[in-house]
């Protein structure tokens, strides 16, 4: 074969792969947006058109169709109200939890940094499913720490009772989320120029003064990138939400949930999916910009700074102390599932205390008929999910690219700065609500369709961000001595952001195998998938055997994980 | 001598600042832009290269019209102030590279990377990552890599600075030795007078 030959081989591989991308892309864009239309407009249908609940007069007339419109906005600004309240309390706390952290890792060495900087994962890789059943074993009635206090002070009656209740979702959400929080900030604290810091130390200001009037600043770009994210999380939470919510009220998300899915008012459930989704898509684009601004902030050259030890007795304190709160709260109630999978309970609802530790629940899940096709759905599922988001992220992160440079001196348009963040603005009852309309009766291959659609924004998160960080000359130099655009893509710039490809497809098949909203919303009969098994065990009380099913989950997600980091190491060793 | 390479009017404006610029250079020959920091050179090769569109001008290279090709097209070299080395790539991936694009099968590729390796000094480095190495051994791959596609042009952007100044001293006359006995055509781009004065037979001021 002559060189002319092989080039044309090589490039017509490359649009192979290209073609496949744009296939995926398209997917994954149709799957968001024909269903999130469909579940909006659901808000314009004729209210004769909705199927009443059984008992519901059918029929309505002018007047009370009024009326019901009335009552179902302020229904809905109760939820909205709910919503925000409990999405900025969460971030705010996610903050006040998170800020410690980032400064810790960032800026000192001590055993355990590692482990704290590895719960960076946990919001993305922890389904809100496991969360919650880890909340309810630590600190519910009858969970661990009221089971000790309960025991430690011989109190008669528990007296942790906050789950149940609005602090109980805050608690939840802040503990869950903070460490977003914790991994954005440490980014940025970590490249901060140490001079700035010095000449204001040298101009006489104290500790305290140096952190509030030179690093507090410097910071705030990322505090308040990854709380808006955070208070997108909380906002669309609904698994916690529709768990710890109260009598007081409750959110958009689970009043979707109940309009799409219990009384059947689908006219009500559009007009919530209206009401939810245009605030979320104003922060996706507060969060884009900020966005920006964050990555001017961690770009460039500037390496980390070396960790000093903590120095001070102070100090020392201040570090054990958080490190025995992380502990206590945020690891205790996910270790607490790993040993409640070994705990046989004697009754159907029942304490840690007093009961003996055995393999009993694992042989019980294990012997479920519905286990296994459980576990094999789950990878069917998470694996396409995994593989189409990841190749959509790509291919639009490469289209992104070849608009640069088509157009270097114009800013990207806002539109396609935003697209690939829209789905993190249409929650997924929503999406699911949509997809359930356009399909009544559910199957696998549209729960990847819409999981995709739900996963590719974060893998493109992972792709975008490991492409932005190949420097510009090196960019520039694949130009030069590549045969094409594209030639210089795949053989330079894609096989350098291999890292960020890889965790792409890690953390889509983590949101895939971990998610339990969107096979809940859409009906799928008899389909089986861990997630579900799990939310049944633990709505009956079946808490260690959930356990054991999370456990299951958990080390699936973590041998994922494990195989894709080390063959990301290995990869890029060819051309 | 007749002009190998021609710039007319080259031009590029941004809201703060602008740069124009004309010249031409023999075959063989070697050109160094000197000028400040932000003065517009490091601009002007880019758009040589075709990284960059200008505004105006006509760039004219062994007679064709070079200015509205895409960089692939132009045979254009350049080396970088940070060398842009391929870290995915081994020592002779990197050198071979340009050799795999213009369609060379990977075995003779290697072959061909090893024999400008060992012209650099570099033999036994094949196999070796771009990280393991020291800065001036990158400055080195950086060459090898841009000469082995035997280029009509070579640009040099700051392509000292990055060193420490006895190595820089050391690679200046490497580099000159390298460009008399290989007889490419070279820009430098520097904002060093002596630096200039070393490498290249003409020097070119901006302002």
């Amino acid at each position: 074969m002559n060189g002319i030959a092989r080039a044309r081989k090589r490039l017509c591989l490359e649009w192979t792969a290209v073609a496949l991308g744009a296939t995926a892309l398209c997917l994954s864009v149709l799957s968001f947006a024909v269903p999130a239309a469909r579940s909006v407009s659901a808000a314009f249908a004729a209210p004769a058109g909705t199927i009443a609940p059984v008992g519901d007069s059918v029929g309505n007339s002018v007047g009370n169709s009024v009326g019901d419109s009335a009552a179902m906005l302020l229904r809905i600004l109760a939820s909205l109200k709910f919503t925000v309240s409990q999405a900025l309390l969460s971030s705010a706390l996610a903050v006040a939890i998170g800020l410690p952290a980032g400064f810790f890792v960032a800026r000192r060495e001590f055993p355990g940094r590692r482990a704290l900087l590895a719960a960076s994962g946990v919001p993305l890789c922890v389904p809100p499913m496991i969360v919650t059943l880890a909340f309810v074993l630590f600190y519910g009635r009858q969970g661990t720490l009221n089971s000790f206090l309960m025991g430690a002070f011989g109190l008669k009656n528990p007296p942790i009772t906050f789950l149940y209740s609005f602090a109980g979702i805050v608690i939840a959400h802040g503990f869950y989320n903070f460490p977003v929080v914790l991994r954005t900030v440490s980014q940025v604290w970590e490249r901060l120029p140490r001079e700035e810091e010095e000449a204001a130390t040298l101009l006489g200001a104290g500790p305290f003064r140096v952190f509030r009037t030179v690093t507090l600043p410097r910071l705030s770009g990322a505090i308040l990138s990854s709380a808006v994210l955070v208070f997108l999380y909380c906002f669309f939470s609904f698994i916690i939400v529709m768990t710890f919510g109260g009598i007081g009220g409750t959110s958009l998300e689970v009043e979707l949930y109940r309009a799409a899915r219990s009384s059947l008012d689908f006219r009500m459930a559009g007009a919530i999916a209206i009401a939810e989704t245009v605030p979320a898509l104003l922060i996706v684009v507060l969060y884009s910009r900020l966005g920006r601004r964050l990555s001017a902030d961690t770009e460039g050259t500037r390496p980390p700074r070396p960790r000093l030890a903590p120095h001070g007795f102070t100090e020392r304190l201040a570090l054990a102390g958080y490190l025995a709160f992380i502990l206590a709260f945020f690891a205790g109630p996910l270790l607490s599932i790993l040993v409640r999978s070994f705990v046989v309970p004697s009754g159907a609802f029942t304490s840690i205390r007093g009961h003996s530790l055995g393999l009993g629940q694992w042989m019980l899940l294990l012997s479920r008929s519905n286990f296994a096709p459980a576990v094999v759905n789950t990878v069917r599922v998470a694996v396409p999910v995994a593989l189409i988001s990841t190749l959509a992220a790509v291919a639009y992160a490469l289209a992104e690219d070849a608009f640069r440079d088509a157009f270097p001196r114009e800013r990207s348009p806002l539109a396609l700065r935003v697209a690939p963040l829209a789905p993190l603005a249409v929650s997924s009852v929503a999406l699911g609500f949509g997809w359930g309309l356009l399909a009544p009766r559910g199957n696998a291959f549209f729960l990847v369709l819409a999981q995709s659609a739900m996963a590719w924004p974060f893998a493109w998160t992972q792709v975008r961000s490991s492409l932005d960080r190949i420097p510009q000359s090196v960019r520039d130099a694949a130009s030069l001595a590549s045969s094409s655009r594209l030639d210089a893509a795949f053989r330079v710039r894609l096989p350098l952001a291999s890292r960020g490809i890889v965790s792409a497809a890690a953390f889509s098949f983590a949101i895939s195998a971990g998610d339990a909203s969107l096979p809940l919303v859409l009906s799928m009969g008899k389909f089986e998938n861990l997630p579900l098994l799990l939310f049944r065990l633990a709505g009956s009380y079946r808490f260690s055997e959930a356990c054991a099913c999370t456990v299951v989950l958990a080390l699936i997600c973590g041998v994922v994980f494990f195989a894709m980091d080390s063959g990301g190491k290995a990869e890029g060793e060819h051309v | 001598m007749s002009e190998y390479l021609t710039v007319e009017g080259l031009a590029k404006r941004w809201p703060m600042q602008s740069v124009e610029i004309s010249f031409s250079l023999a075959e063989g020959g070697t050109l160094a832009l000197l000028g400040p920091s932000g003065c517009g050179k490091s601009s002007v090769l880019r758009m040589i290269a075709g990284l960059l569109s200008p505004d105006a001008g006509r760039i004219t290279l062994a007679g064709e019209d070079i200015t509205r090709l895409p960089p692939a097209r132009r045979r254009v070299g350049m080396v970088f102030q940070d060398h842009a080395l391929f870290d995915h790539l081994t020592v002779e991936d990197n050198v071979g590279y340009g050799l795999v694009s213009q369609g060379m099968r990977r075995g003779e590729a290697r072959e061909r990377a090893a024999e400008w390796l060992e012209r650099f000094g570099l033999g036994g480095f094949s196999k070796r990552r771009p990280l393991t190495l020291s800065g001036g051994e990158r400055q080195r791959v950086a060459l090898a890599r841009t000469l082995a596609v035997s280029p009509r042009l070579v640009l040099f952007d700051e392509p000292l600075s990055a060193l420490d100044a006895e190595l820089r001293r050391r690679m200046q006359d490497e580099l000159r030795a390298h460009q008399r006995s290989l007889g490419y055509t070279a820009i430098y781009v520097t904002h060093d007078v002596a630096e200039a004065e070393i490498l290249a037979d003409s020097v070119l001021r901006m302002a």
